[in-house]
């Protein structure tokens, strides 16, 4: 059964006094005392835990920026400590149809257990509650309507939760914005760790979700931007926190022939990694490179690789590449001039940590803060506002090599500081080692009687 | 919040944004920036229709110059020649030819179309001049009118205030007159409420002189009580 939101404070009043003094600066002090030690030692010594991830979807055939997210963690972490996900049954993250069959799966050596979605979305009605909720007057019940509609409606997977917490030392939630997070951060607050792969839209300011952000032990944020975003409109500085990111393997060997080769590129271009989408700025993107190349006659192309949601045009200079295999794609991105970034909405960009990976520079949106504050903190891209910023910097980055140079430098070293996996995994396995500190600290909870663990209560 | 930085070289992009900004601005200067054009683009078109920028003699003007912009167009125009001399030679001969150019085609009916033509292009600058006229009076009268409506909506709130002032006055000195005799329990509601129903404004009418008909109308003590203070007359 799922808590009423009302139960919500006397919750966060619970996990708070499960918490030390000090809040993320605990995790800071930790964090800054093992700094400087071996990550590899590190994680020899990490207790092995039992870990819990619950996403909205996972598979290897799910796209979606905070599932691939939680994946790559999972099976990071998966390889020093016991890690099961815990998620739907869905691949559609519009419908939730149930897709994939209940029950427990062996997905890339981790053990996978779905739950089937009770209701599918109804489009209709989510639209009419998300323009009273983001439009309109309305009140919390309102809202809590429309995280209902919001889905995956799952009831199971809650009851899962809440009958077997006691056989998760913690339980990692994906994406704030679901109803999985929602409820399953109220049900198992205690041991809850918040990744809310937050953007800068109208969900973070909906009231519900201000209590949501001081009920878990911990969050996991992607960027310093993120973190303040979510500092602002929850006012939860007191729960412990740090930024984190998620980690790019950079393959030990690229061939940088081999995508030209197959494509038969010649000359110098930018590469736009990610789903082509009006919604990720590429039809802004068209419209500048259009008009680029008639002002300046730049022989620079424009090459695109991944999904299409929108018709590409056909254009000099524009070359749309389609999916492109691992291979490929890191092909791709180390012939490139540059990679270009024009989304606004962007909780952290993987491929713009990637091209940093392989020493190349980025010309990102400026609008989107975190992109913007990325490039600022590495000095490793430039971005723009408008076109006539995107037109300069572009002309500086395809006419002075040692600028892309030592930005590309810039971007390898910031991704080797914080990107590689290694200080990935280092910084979750100090928020736990934090928390099992707290934990052994603190009097050990009343056992949970067999009628409570079994009903799910 | 400091581990998140990359320092070491000598790049430092917030330098060379400022420096690609300053560029833009230098460029920029005597052109209009993008949110100029959008916010010109969003402009309202209203500006032909402004009284004071609007020519009222502009259809004369133009109609008394006719041959600068309209063509003039008779049945006499096709045997016409622009020769000085021997124009009026070309025209006698061209009329005299004109029975075997109707053997090949009937040029009447292109002579009329293109005479109306010519009208008509006058009658539309006429039309258009008058709409113009039109829309510029509607224009001035539609804000005539938002003026008074405006002025009439201040004095709405103006006598709302009053209204509620005197209402205040009024129940004020009823409710108290009332209430001495009334249990104190009455709420200042129902006092409101029996105010407006009739004894409310007794005390307002009275102070404004004379004898009212409400003292008369009314009944029971109250009505008593104001004819003994009004006068003898009352209670007849």
């Amino acid at each position: 059964m799922i808590p009423a939101h009302g139960k919500v404070a006397a919750v966060a009043a619970e996990a708070r006094s499960s918490r030390t003094p000090g809040g993320s600066s605990a995790v800071a002090a930790v964090t800054r005392r093992a700094s400087g030690k071996n990550n590899r030692s590190a994680r020899n010594r990490t207790e092995r835990l039992r870990l819990a991830f619950v996403v909205q979807r996972y598979g290897e055939d799910v796209n979606g920026g905070a599932e691939y997210h939680c994946r790559l963690v999972a099976e990071h972490l998966a390889r020093s400590h016991q890690v099961e996900v815990v998620t739907s049954c869905a691949k559609d993250y519009i419908t939730w149809r149930n897709e994939h069959t209940p029950g427990t799966h062996d997905v890339n050596g981790v053990r996978v257990r779905r739950f089937k979605v009770r209701k599918p979305r109804d489009p209709d009605r989510f639209g009419r509650l998300s323009q009273k909720v983001f439009l309109g007057r309305h009140g919390e019940d309102d809202e809590l309507a429309w995280l209902d509609e919001q889905g995956p409606f799952s009831p199971a997977l809650l009851r899962h939760l809440r009958r077997r917490q006691d056989d998760y030392d913690y339980v990692i939630f994906f994406s704030y914005r679901y109803y999985h997070s929602f409820y399953g951060v109220q049900a198992v607050a205690p041991k809850a760790i918040l990744v809310p792969t937050a953007e800068k839209d109208d969900v973070i300011r909906l009231e519900v979700f201000k209590t949501l952000f001081n009920l878990p032990r911990a969050i996991v944020y992607n960027s310093i931007e993120e973190r303040e975003m979510i500092w602002r409109a929850s006012g939860n500085r007191g729960v412990k926190g740090d930024v984190v990111g998620v980690g790019s393997e950079v393959p030990a060997s690229i061939d940088a022939r081999r995508f030209r080769d197959g494509h038969a590129i010649h000359g110098p271009y930018m590469v736009y990694i990610g789903r082509v989408d009006p919604n990720k700025g590429c039809r802004t993107l068209f419209n500048y490179y259009r008009r680029f190349r008639e002002e300046t006659g730049s022989r620079l192309k424009l090459v695109l690789i991944g999904g299409k949601q929108m018709k590409v045009p056909e254009e000099p200079g524009i070359y749309y590449a389609g999916f492109l295999s691992e291979a490929d794609k890191w092909s791709a991105l180390a012939s490139a001039e540059l990679l270009v970034m024009p989304s606004e909405l962007e909780s952290l960009s993987m491929v713009t940590n990637e091209a940093w990976a392989v020493g190349k520079p980025v010309l990102a949106n400026g609008k989107c803060d975190v992109l913007r504050g990325q490039c600022r903190r590495s000095n490793a891209g430039l971005y723009f506002d408008d076109y006539y910023e995107f037109k300069e910097a572009l002309v500086r980055l395809e006419s002075d090599e040692k600028l892309r140079k030592a930005l590309g430098e810039n971007g390898e070293r910031y991704y080797r500081d914080h990107y590689r996996w290694e200080v990935v995994e280092g910084k979750y396995n100090r928020i736990f080692a934090s928390l099992r500190d707290e934990d052994r600290h603190r009097p050990p909870a009343p056992k949970r009687g067999l009628l409570a663990r079994i009903a799910g209560y | 919040m400091s581990t998140f930085s990359a320092k070491g070289s000598d790049i430092d992009v917030e330098a060379i944004m400022a420096n690609i900004r300053k560029k833009i601005d230098e460029k920029r200067k005597g052109l209009y920036t993008e949110d100029e054009v959008r916010e010109i683009a969003e402009m309202k078109l209203d500006a032909i229709l402004d009284s004071n920028e609007f020519n009222s003699d502009f259809a004369a003007a133009f109609r008394s110059r006719d041959a600068q912009w309209n063509y003039t167009f008779t049945p006499e125009t096709i045997y016409q020649s622009s020769h000085s001399g021997g124009g009026g030679l070309i025209r006698s001969l061209r009329k005299l030819l004109n029975p075997v150019l109707k053997l090949f085609f009937n040029p009447n009916p292109i002579i009329s179309a293109l005479t109306r033509q010519s009208d008509l292009n006058r009658y539309y600058v006429l039309m258009l001049h008058n709409m113009t006229t039109e829309m510029t009076r509607l224009n001035l009268d539609l804000t005539n009118l938002k003026s008074r409506l405006r002025t009439l909506g201040v004095r709405v709130d103006f006598q709302t205030k009053r209204e509620k002032t005197f209402e205040k006055v009024a129940t004020g000195g009823s409710g108290s007159s009332r209430d001495r005799g009334s249990s104190s329990s009455s709420s200042s509601d129902e006092g409101r409420r029996r105010g407006r129903g009739g004894g409310g404004r007794r005390p307002y009418r009275r102070r404004r002189g004379g004898r009212s008909n409400a003292s008369g109308r009314s009944g029971g003590d109250s009505g008593s009580r104001e004819g003994g203070g009004g006068g003898g007359g009352g209670s007849q």
